[in-house]
């Protein structure tokens, strides 16, 4: 009998211990939403993503496989604002009932919120412009939201979570500092874009986004957007156009050349490019790179 | 005072509904498909010589292919509501494409039911809407073995993943209904010389049954392509009035390389095997030997195969091979090649697509070629969800 009792306390035992340290699992449209998580739950969550920092969030093909990494997952983060279009068919093809969907785009300042919505603005999002995550200062809310939808799941380990999220801000704090020092010899520079990915992080950091390569969002260039880019660059000095690592940049270098401009890749994403292996490394990455070509 | 209680209870659920109704629209879409072509087919532009020899081709014909009008939204946190609606011609009728409500989570065993009338999924081209195909038309072996309209009917359908690790695999169970108003007119009208209509009618308006299953595995192969595999079978009573059953196999698979926006290379095939015992030609003839109907032993096949590559943004190349024999006609085939091109001006909301075809029918007794050159035009307005890899 007393073997029986042992059997079953053990067997509870393992199940209660299991329970307890068994890591939150999260599941991220971004790489830098999972970069967050991480640096808030450690070794207590797992942490996925679904687009690679190469890829363009906005185009991505619905794949069964995707749906696996949601079957199993506690928490699924995305961006909102419609950024991410194709998610709601993975979230449906998971079958996970229990799965905690959050909208990181609360409570941001969002930016661009459009008065007309039509196809002839291009692929415009009713929300605004959803690249709020290149502002190193919404970071902030970013991390308050992720931080709030981990304790839902494991309300016990919130003061471990709040401390590491404390920690990670204080150093994010400091970064930010130092890329707009960093920064500030440039600020009210002039550039172009390749897609409207840049309106919080120029915000933030002091530089005039002028014009795009797209003529609308989503829209290839036309010659003749190209041709009145180029008397743009002429006649405002502009030195760079920056492009997203996703889009072909055989345009921009072609304007870039009869115009005696630059065209820089910057990361919008971690991973984006190689040196851009974490968030902080993805802004000193681009920080840098306006800094060496805007001199 | 129960009839009151009832009264309010009813108001106030109606009520609810109406204010439902008028904040939650789902999302409409339409996407019209047009198309002009063009033939060397003596008979189609009507010419009887099968042995005209000159390389003629018939007077462009331009054409309302169809228009789909697809209203799809959320019913509730659990389930989705699809109406897919469509007009064949200018001048035809709608039909009622697909209706269906789909139960998406909360049922156990993380069941998904879906129920009402749709593209059973057989195969993998079957569940596909006509404007997402990579090509004008369709295989020859779904548009004699399915019809042209594809598997399309009354249903009920629950799927389940299986367990399979990281891998995504999943199983998919239909029960469905033929109309009865089919059964009638197509039975019907063979039968009407050989048995009392009244007696026939009784019989044959009762609904068929079908069974089908396809079981489904995805592999991401590398970091940009990816592999699914499908295994199909599909039964049912293919002559009520001889009680006698057809089963149809189908081995699918789609590979897709993608690394970038700018390139991508789709394979895709599909090969379906027929067997069934028949007493007719599936139309009014029936097997007569020494005077008697006889019945005959049916093993028929077909196959299809494509690629489809972007070289650009804006456009692709594509190219099929099919090959298909008949469910009541093993001796004859239809054969056929493709080239395509594909143009998408602006993203993939406007599709120009220019084929040519090389067909060759063999009816078994003769033989005849066709080319055709068909330039397929779509455009696509308002938000329609994507369809799975």
């Amino acid at each position: 009998m007393k073997v029986y009792k042992l059997i079953i306390t053990i067997f509870f035992s393992l199940i209660f211990l299991n329970h307890t340290f068994a890591a939150i699992k999260v599941v991220t449209t971004l790489p830098d939403l999972a970069d967050f998580t991480k640096a808030i739950g450690k070794e207590r969550v797992e942490v996925d993503f679904i687009v690679k920092g190469t890829q363009n969030p906005h185009y991505i093909e619905v794949k069964p496989s995707y749906m696996m990494k949601l079957r199993n997952a506690d928490v699924f983060l995305q961006i909102g604002m419609e950024l991410e279009l194709w998610a709601q068919q993975i979230i449906d093809g998971s079958r996970n009932s229990r799965l905690i969907i959050v909208d990181c785009s609360n409570n941001i300042e969002k930016l661009e919120i459009p008065s007309v919505v039509d196809a002839s603005q291009g692929d415009i999002h009713r929300y605004g412009n959803p690249h709020y995550w290149l502002d190193p200062m919404n970071v902030k809310i970013i991390m308050q939201t992720i931080l709030e939808a981990l304790v839902k799941v494991s309300p016990n380990d919130e003061k471990y979570f709040k401390e590491n999220m404390d920690n990670y801000l204080s150093e994010l704090n400091l970064k930010i500092a130092n890329w707009q020092k960093e920064l500030e010899p440039f600020n009210n520079s002039n550039v172009i874009t390749f897609h409207k990915s840049w309106a919080y992080f120029a915000k933030r950091f002091g530089l005039n986004v002028i014009d795009y390569i797209e003529p609308k969002p989503g829209i290839s260039p036309t010659p003749t957007h190209a041709l009145k880019l180029q008397k743009l660059i002429k006649e405002n000095q502009i030195k760079i156009i920056i492009v997203e690592p996703f889009y072909d940049d055989s345009v921009p270098k072609h304007i870039a050349a009869s115009a005696n401009a630059k065209v820089i890749r910057l990361a919008t994403s971690v991973g984006g490019v190689p040196d851009a292996d974490t968030y902080f490394n993805l802004i000193d990455y681009n920080v840098k790179m306006l800094k060496d070509n805007l001199k | 005072m129960k009839i009151i209680f009832i009264y309010i209870s009813c108001s106030l659920f109606f009520s609810f509904q109406i204010i439902a109704q008028t904040t939650l629209n789902p999302d409409i879409s339409i996407i019209p498909r047009f198309s002009i072509s063009t033939n060397d087919d003596d008979e189609s532009n009507g010419h009887n010589e099968m042995s005209h020899k000159e390389f003629k081709f018939s007077t462009p014909v331009g054409k309302l292919d169809e228009i789909e009008l697809a209203l799809q939204g959320y019913l509730n946190p659990y389930a989705r509501g699809d109406i897919f609606l469509s007009w064949h011609g200018l001048e035809g009728k709608v039909e009622i494409e697909e209706a269906y409500a789909s139960f998406v989570r909360g049922l156990p065993l993380d069941l998904n039911i879906r129920a009402g009338k749709y593209l059973v999924e057989f195969g993998k081209l079957n569940i596909i809407h006509p404007h997402a195909w990579s090509f004008v038309d369709q295989p020859f072996v779904l548009k004699n073995f399915l019809g042209e309209e594809g598997l399309n009917m009354l249903g009920l359908s629950a799927s389940s993943l299986l367990l399979t690790g990281e891998l995504y695999s999943r199983i998919t169970f239909d029960v469905l209904r033929k109309l009865p108003v089919d059964v009638h007119a197509d039975e019907l009208d063979s039968h009407a010389n050989e048995v009392a209509s009244i007696v026939l009618e009784d019989t044959l308006t009762e609904p068929r049954y079908f069974f089908s299953s396809r079981m489904m595995t995805f592999f991401p192969v590398s970091e940009y392509s990816d592999l699914e595999l499908g295994i199909s079978g599909l039964t049912g009573i293919h002559d009520r009035y001889y009680e006698e059953r057809f089963y149809y196999g189908n081995l699918d698979f789609k590979y897709k390389w993608k690394p970038d926006m700018y390139q991508s290379l789709t394979l895709q095939g599909e090969w379906l095997l027929n067997f069934r015992r028949a007493y007719r030609d599936g139309d009014t003839t029936y097997f007569i030997l020494n005077g008697k109907r006889v019945s005959k032993q049916f093993l028929s096949t077909g196959f299809y195969l494509s690629g489809d590559y972007q070289f650009a943004k804006r456009y692709t190349v594509g190219a099929r091979v099919d090959y298909s024999q008949f469910p009541y006609n093993s001796d004859g085939y239809e054969s056929g090649a493709s080239l395509s091109l594909g143009f998408y001006p602006v993203e993939e909301t406007t599709v120009f697509r220019l084929q040519f075809s090389h067909t060759k029918l063999n009816t078994g007794n003769e033989t005849k070629n066709i080319n055709s050159i068909t330039l397929q035009f779509l455009f696509s307005l308002g938000p329609h969800r994507t369809h799975i890899f």
